[in-house]
């Protein structure tokens, strides 16, 4: 008690130089509560981020390898790949049981036409562009061609199961069903005024004779922003515009396919068959990323060709948080900056308050107070100015570190939007035909990762004990050198020094 | 019996290049009062830090009740079992002289049932007057801080009470009364008071004198009468 009330003294006689510590420590605070507010934050945002956001997997082909390996053997890599055991919806099945797989859905993705119905996109802007693209075909006449995606289980797919997409009316096609159903998006049939039971003719866009009706048994919505890179040959633009179906009736749909004897050329010149030919996807999505190389190499103990690879959307993901993890560093960074700059400072202003008070540190020593207590006494009016000096700290920091933080974010994300690197990153259609059969070597678009633009920093009671933590901490350690100072004092020496 | 014994007492400075106490041998009784005289710089100042422990001797012992002060913690000695007043009163001049007493009773870890009366009965006794209790110590005198700094080396019952030239900065009239104040703690309250002194006053009234000129001798005073 005699303690406190001595030190409440001495802190009002020393009011100078207590006012210059009690603002070194506010602003330590004030910045501690920033950093780790958006440390904190940005952490628990990236782990929310994660828990929803799948970390997926796709079987591809590497295209690279192919090239390289076909260029070594003086071969062209068509023939090469005619040559490689080709993945088959059997082979997903298998891959789907390991367990590394949290859940995996495969589909068939075949391009149909249809004089009918029109599209969400802008169809006539598709059909300059495809006109553009090698092998495309030209007989197209006034067709508006789509994506008809067939599920293994419509309803297990990750965007039904999390809400991103929701059946608003009618059912899925049932996985075994070899009829021809199909569901579509709210858009596509307001555009078209389909309902449920409606029926859509489509037709082989090589071979028009050959006609598919198509029964609308369901009509969803997608709430979820999509990425619109997946131009694929033959394939619309807006997501809106794909047709989802069981896969089982598709692959019926592909294998009924015949060619037509007159064959159609090309702008290339070469000969294509007019049978449809299907892109077959798959998409696993693992438990962690950690398991990546250990399933990929399960794959291949299973029996997947050396020519295909895992492709994945780590780099999509990690993009969406990148601004996030970059945010964290530098907060992280100006933090121990500062809490070095001002320990450094505390430690000066402390040494030099020792020395200022040495006579009265002999006097007491002389006396017979104890070094220990002498040294209590000191880290006693320390606390006393830390504790104010953090609380109003703590109060002006949790106040600031929204603002601030956003407006970091804000910058960040700027700055990582004109990233010329990350236009790369997020193109990654490439496929090839060959003898009818479209190269699976692409990640199924479908899933969408949100962007983060915005923060609420989080500040809770924990958040407190850390920087109070952090607080006492810089007091003890700034203060360490001047009881090291007291200690080493001999009270005769500053006695007789005075004389 | 001897409450304080210094036996064969070696001091020296600068790494045993000056020598300062040689072989002193003194015995230091309780309800006495004994002055340590001699000239300036012969080491009256040096023993009086030595005997409260504030430095170490060279060689020799000091004993306090029978026991070697080197192998005792020291701050307790000097915080319970001897008062030391100092020759230029070393009181903490941002303190009253209350103030100053207090926390000297509280390093002592005396707990009385009421600190202030307990102060100002002790005030009473070395001649200080209530009003001044309160005063901050650079606006007393002399005499009075010199009387803070007696009270403070009485305010716990010391046995001992060292003086370090207690009246060096006073006046002669202030000298007496330190003197025989000095002298009635010795006589009346029984402790064993310790002076180093210059002053003729103060060897007057001490009842054993004990010189550190040469030839270090012991004068026992039997005329030694309290001054008023």
């Amino acid at each position: 008690m005699v303690m406190i009330k001595n030190a409440f003294k001495n802190v009002f006689r020393f009011k100078g130089r207590n006012i210059l510590i009690g603002l070194i420590a506010a602003s330590i605070t004030v910045t501690c509560c920033i950093a780790l507010s958006i440390k904190n934050t940005a952490d628990s945002i990236v782990q929310q981020f994660k828990e929803t956001n799948d970390f997926t997997a796709a079987i591809a082909l590497n295209k690279q390898k192919l090239l390289e390996d076909a260029q070594k053997n003086g071969e062209r890599e068509t023939d090469l790949y005619t040559r490689i055991k080709r993945l088959t919806s059997q082979d997903i099945e298998q891959y789907g049981s390991s367990e590394y797989v949290r859940s995996y859905s495969y589909s068939l993705t075949v391009d149909l036409g249809s004089y009918v119905l029109q599209p969400v996109s802008n169809a006539e802007r598709l059909r300059e562009q495809m006109a553009e693209t090698g092998d495309s075909l030209v007989a197209m006449g006034n067709q508006n061609i789509y994506n008809v995606t067939g599920y293994n289980d419509l309803a297990k797919l990750p965007e039904f199961q999390n809400g991103s997409w929701q059946l608003l009316k009618g059912e899925f096609p049932a996985s075994n069903d070899i009829v021809l159903k199909c569901i579509v998006s709210e858009k596509l049939a307001n555009a078209n005024q389909a309902e449920i039971g409606s029926t859509i003719v489509f037709v082989n866009p090589y071979n028009t004779d050959e006609q598919f009706t198509f029964i609308v048994s369901g009509i969803y919505t997608d709430s979820a922003q999509i990425s619109n890179n997946d131009l694929v040959v033959g394939g619309t633009a807006d997501f809106s515009d794909r047709i989802l179906v069981n896969y089982r009736s598709l692959k019926e749909l592909v294998n009924s396919s015949q060619n037509n004897p007159d064959n159609v050329q090309s702008h290339t010149g070469q000969t294509i068959s007019t049978r449809l030919s299907g892109r077959l996807s798959s998409r696993f999505i693992l438990y962690s990323a950690q398991d990546l190389e250990a399933f990929e190499q399960q794959l291949h103990d299973k029996g997947l060709d050396a020519y295909y690879t895992l492709q994945t959307n780590a780099d999509e993901l990690q993009q969406s948080y990148k601004p996030l993890y970059s945010l964290r560093h530098y907060a992280i960074t100006f933090l121990g900056i500062i809490l070095l700059g001002g320990l450094v400072i505390l430690i000066i202003l402390n040494i030099l308050h020792v020395r200022e008070r040495k006579y009265e540190i002999g006097i007491l020593r002389a006396i017979g107070m104890k070094k220990t207590q002498i040294c209590l006494q000191f880290l006693m009016e320390l606390l006393l100015v830390s504790i104010l000096s953090i609380l109003v700290g703590f109060g002006i920091g949790v106040t600031l570190s929204g603002p601030i933080s956003n407006t970091l974010l804000e910058n960040e994300m700027t700055a990582q939007q004109s990233d010329p690197g990350l236009a790369d990153a997020q193109s990654s259609d490439y496929s090839f035909v060959i003898n009818n059969e479209q190269s699976a070597d692409y990640l199924d678009g479908e899933q969408s990762i949100s962007q983060i633009y915005h923060i609420d920093t989080q500040v809770d009671f924990w958040f407190f004990l850390q920087i109070a933590s952090i607080g006492l901490l810089m007091v003890l350690l700034s203060s360490l050198f001047s009881i090291l100072l007291i200690s080493r004092y001999e009270p005769l020496k500053i006695l007789n020094n005075r004389l | 019996m001897s409450i304080l014994s210094i036996k064969h007492l070696y001091f020296s400075y600068d790494d045993g290049n000056t020598a300062v106490l040689k072989d002193i041998n003194y015995e230091f009784e309780k309800g006495k009062m004994y002055a340590i005289s001699g000239k300036s710089g012969v080491g009256k100042t040096t023993l009086l830090s030595l005997i409260c422990g504030l430095d170490v001797p060279n060689d020799g012992q000091i004993l306090f009740e029978g026991k070697d002060i080197s192998k005792i913690d020291r701050e307790r000695y000097r915080s319970h079992d001897i008062g030391v007043v100092f020759q230029n009163f070393n009181l903490l001049n941002h303190l009253t002289a209350m103030e100053n007493i207090l926390l000297s009773m509280n390093i002592n870890g005396m707990k009385p049932s009421n600190p202030k009366a307990h102060v100002l009965r002790i005030f009473q006794a070395v001649g200080l007057d209530e009003s001044k209790a309160n005063r901050p110590i650079p606006k007393l005198s002399g005499g009075e801080q010199q009387r803070v700094a007696i009270a403070r080396a009485l305010c716990y019952d010391p046995q001992i009470i060292l003086a370090d030239e207690p009246t060096g900065n006073l006046d002669n009239e202030t000298e007496q009364s330190i003197a025989s104040l000095l002298k009635r703690l010795a006589s009346e309250q029984r402790k064993c008071v310790i002076v180093a002194t210059h002053s003729t006053h103060i060897a007057q009234s001490a009842d054993i004198l004990y010189s550190l000129d040469p030839p270090q001798d012991r004068q026992v005073n039997d005329n030694a009468t309290p001054l008023h």
